[in-house]
């Protein structure tokens, strides 16, 4: 579009209304492109701060299902229910099986991923069946493993007592926990063992090749060169093990139900049993935002790292 | 979008708001349907079986929705707090009762009730009634009644020329002498979630209680209560290998599948563990009242469980609901309760009808249960306690730690949960 200057100076007016027309567009395009990520805010905004932000509000307020006003108690749930032996012990169980879950799924995840990339004769098919396990219902696999170790009538009982042995794994704390971390480990190697594999498909042969001619054996080209290559999918991939195992729930609630005593009972464990058994919404919220705030570092870490 | 259309949209939202809150308040009169919550049990198959024959001569379907135990407390609950008529009825454990009633998610049926001759109330045991009421007041009524009694096996008893306990010394010698003889002496729930139950039975049964009647203060610390708990520790000794673990479901599968001589279960378990299908105890077991020692101050009693059934507060057809509540558990329909395998309702013309004593044996020991029997205390605050409890069973079963040490954490806990809401000041 052009315009006729009335006063000689035709250039700077058709300049400044090519300006102008410039911002409008701008302008435009800047609302248009507004208006394709309101329905993604409005999303975030309804399933993750409104959710969130009632959660907060609940966790100060004397609210249950069955009675209390919602009104307002300031930190009295946190008093009651977060700074109390109860949550400090589970929030213990929980970071013992945070540390054993991520050592056992690393190392075993580590050990089939080198396995899987190179790729010797079936490994597509041994792939598949390894990936079997993450894609069942972590209460069907519960149900499944807590058989399975019933001493009386499960399948592992029988065996062991061919060899003469009789054990109850889940009246030992040690071996309940155990227990827990094998059925984790089996359901949640695999996706360690995917990540890795991914992972490894990014390193150069040559890189491998030219350490092999140095001379480096397995453990040293694992140590030295592999290892530090992959650093930062092992972080994602440990951070992602580490914000699942937190909250770990159904494979504890389907096989000791915190027991024996309260050896396997998670924060996550007491916060629905407060919440839903006991209708405490309040001191169940209270929980939740303690542990939230308790994960700050790692989600910190985990925004870090995936550049989000 | 302009200003007319905005306020055409404002007022059809409105209309449309009006309209539906309207539709949730007013009873439309006879409905086609109603909707009952129940838990996968006998209890519910027998009201299914019911409502067959219910739709067939009123025209009513009534559409169950079956939920996990655990979440059965919840719906009812979520239902009235939301003011949803999602459900019409719900079988209730009648030990959550307390929270529900508080909740205001079930309505009184006492106007039901009265006069109401199809359903005859006076047909229950004084106790069985209570058992049904919170604060005096009925919301719900009697579905099943299950109190825990003596089970024991037939075939063992006779092999080693046992009878059924009266007291609980006579159960621990009965448990020792089937020990020796290489069965199974006592079959135990010693879980971290749900043991309470069967050491607070225990307790009733021996002249104790939890809370103190007059003034709710917990007795854990008491003497009868180390010595019952010293006793349901010993009889672990002759359970199976994986007792000091077991929930009441491996309970009962030890109790179907292996040579387990002895247990305290629920007797709503009785079609469970003769059925020949999946029991090789089918057939061979029999039932006797609680052993019943007098070891503490109280009255030595059995403890009463049991299912009832009550009408959801947020329910538009109430007076539907209870029609078909005061027809399906009459009188009338106990053979009915029963063919399908259902424990029916405990009447006094029920559990004294010799036809359903030759069906079912244990009607005897569950009728007279009802009528002395006493049920755990009735407070909103007991799955809280049963947990606190069955936590600290678990741990002194297993070692983890000392009988003096256990209750002593038992009695604190239940003491701050009772302190925390107000129910004891002392």
């Amino acid at each position: 579009m052009t315009t006729v200057a009335p006063f000689g100076t035709g250039d700077r007016v058709d300049d400044a209304v090519t300006d102008l027309s410039a911002s409008t567009v701008r302008r435009r395009k800047s609302i248009g492109d507004v208006l394709f990520v309101i329905p993604t805010w409005l999303f975030m905004l309804v399933v993750g701060v409104v959710p969130a932000a009632l959660a907060v509000w609940l966790s100060v307020t004397d609210q249950s299902l069955t009675s209390g006003s919602g009104r307002f108690i300031g930190i009295q749930n946190f008093v009651l229910a977060v700074f109390t032996p109860r949550f400090v012990g589970s929030l213990g169980v929980t970071l013992v099986f945070v540390m054993l879950g991520l050592i056992v799924q690393f190392v075993l995840g580590y050990l089939l991923a080198a396995a899987l990339h190179r790729q010797l004769r079936g490994f597509q098919v041994a792939r598949t069946v390894l990936l079997i396990p993450m894609l069942l219902t972590p209460v069907v696999v519960g149900l499944v493993w807590n058989f399975m170790f019933n001493p009386d009538l499960g399948i592992i009982g029988a065996i062991l007592s061919l060899f003469g042995v009789s054990v109850n794994f889940f009246a030992n704390a040690s071996l309940a926990i155990g227990v827990i971390v094998l059925i984790d480990s089996w359901m949640f190697t695999p996706f360690v063992m995917l990540m890795l594999v991914a992972g490894m498909t990014g390193i150069s042969d040559e890189v491998r090749q030219a350490a092999s001619l140095d001379g480096a054996n397995w453990w040293q080209l694992t140590r030295y060169i592999v290892l530090p290559m992959l650093k930062p999918v092992i972080t994602v991939t440990l951070v992602v093990r580490c914000v699942d195992i937190v909250r770990l729930f159904d494979t504890i609630y389907t096989t000791t139900k915190g027991g024996p005593g309260t050896a396997t009972s998670t924060v996550s464990l007491i916060s629905y049993a407060t919440t839903f058994q006991y209708y405490d919404f309040g001191q169940g919220a209270a929980m939740a935002i303690a542990l939230t705030v308790l994960m700050f570092p790692v989600y910190f870490l985990y925004i870090r790292l995936t550049k989000v | 979008m302009n200003k007319r259309g905005m306020s055409i949209a404002a007022a059809g939202l409105v209309a449309l708001l009006s309209m539906s809150g309207a539709a949730a308040a007013q009873d439309s009169g006879k409905p086609s349907s109603l909707t009952m919550l129940v838990m996968d049990s006998p209890s519910a198959n027998g009201l299914m079986a019911l409502a067959k024959t219910y739709q067939s001569k009123t025209g009513i379907e009534i559409k169950f929705v079956t939920v996990p135990y655990e979440q059965l407390a919840t719906k009812v609950i979520l239902a009235a707090k939301s003011n949803q008529a999602t459900y019409d009825l719900a079988q209730v454990d009648a030990g959550y009762l307390p929270q529900i009633v508080t909740a205001k998610a079930l309505v009184p049926l006492d106007d039901f009730i009265k006069g109401d001759k199809q359903y005859n109330y006076g047909d229950f045991p004084e106790g069985l009634k209570e058992y049904a009421k919170y604060d005096g007041v009925s919301y719900s009524v009697p579905l099943s009644t299950e109190p825990y009694l003596q089970w024991y096996r037939t075939d063992l008893y006779q092999k080693l020329n046992l009878t059924p306990a009266k007291t609980w010394d006579d159960a621990l010698a009965n448990a020792k002498a089937l020990k020796a003889a290489g069965d199974v002496g006592y079959g135990g729930v010693y879980d971290a979630s749900a043991s309470a139950y069967f050491y607070l039975s225990l307790l009733q049964s021996s002249g104790g209680r939890l809370l103190d009647p007059k003034t709710n203060k917990p007795l854990l610390d008491t003497a009868v209560a180390k010595t019952v708990m010293q006793r349901y520790l010993e009889l672990a000794k002759y359970g199976t290998s994986g007792v000091e673990s077991a929930t009441v479901y491996d309970a009962v599968n030890s109790f179907s599948q292996l040579n387990v001589g002895q247990m305290i279960l629920a007797s709503g378990w009785w079609s469970t563990i003769n059925d020949k299908s999946s029991s090789k105890s089918a057939g061979l077991v029999a039932t006797a009242n609680t052993p019943l020692s007098k070891d503490g101050p109280y009255e030595p009693v059995s403890s009463l469980f049991g299912w009832v059934a009550g009408i959801s507060s947020s329910s538009t057809h109430q007076q539907a609901a209870w029609d078909f509540l005061s027809w399906a558990l009459s009188a009338d329909n106990a053979a009915a309760f029963i063919d399908a395998g259902a424990p029916p309702p405990a009447r006094i013309s029920t559990t004294s009808n010799p036809e359903f004593l030759k069906k079912l044996p244990y009607l005897a020991a569950a009728g007279q249960a009802t009528t002395d029997g006493l049920p755990l205390p009735r407070i909103p605050e007991l799955s809280q306690i049963i947990t606190a409890i069955s936590q600290n069973i678990s741990a002194m079963v297993t070692g983890q730690k000392s009988l003096d040490d256990g209750m002593a954490a038992a009695q604190d806990a239940v003491l701050n949960i009772l302190v925390q809401s107000g129910r004891y000041n002392g």
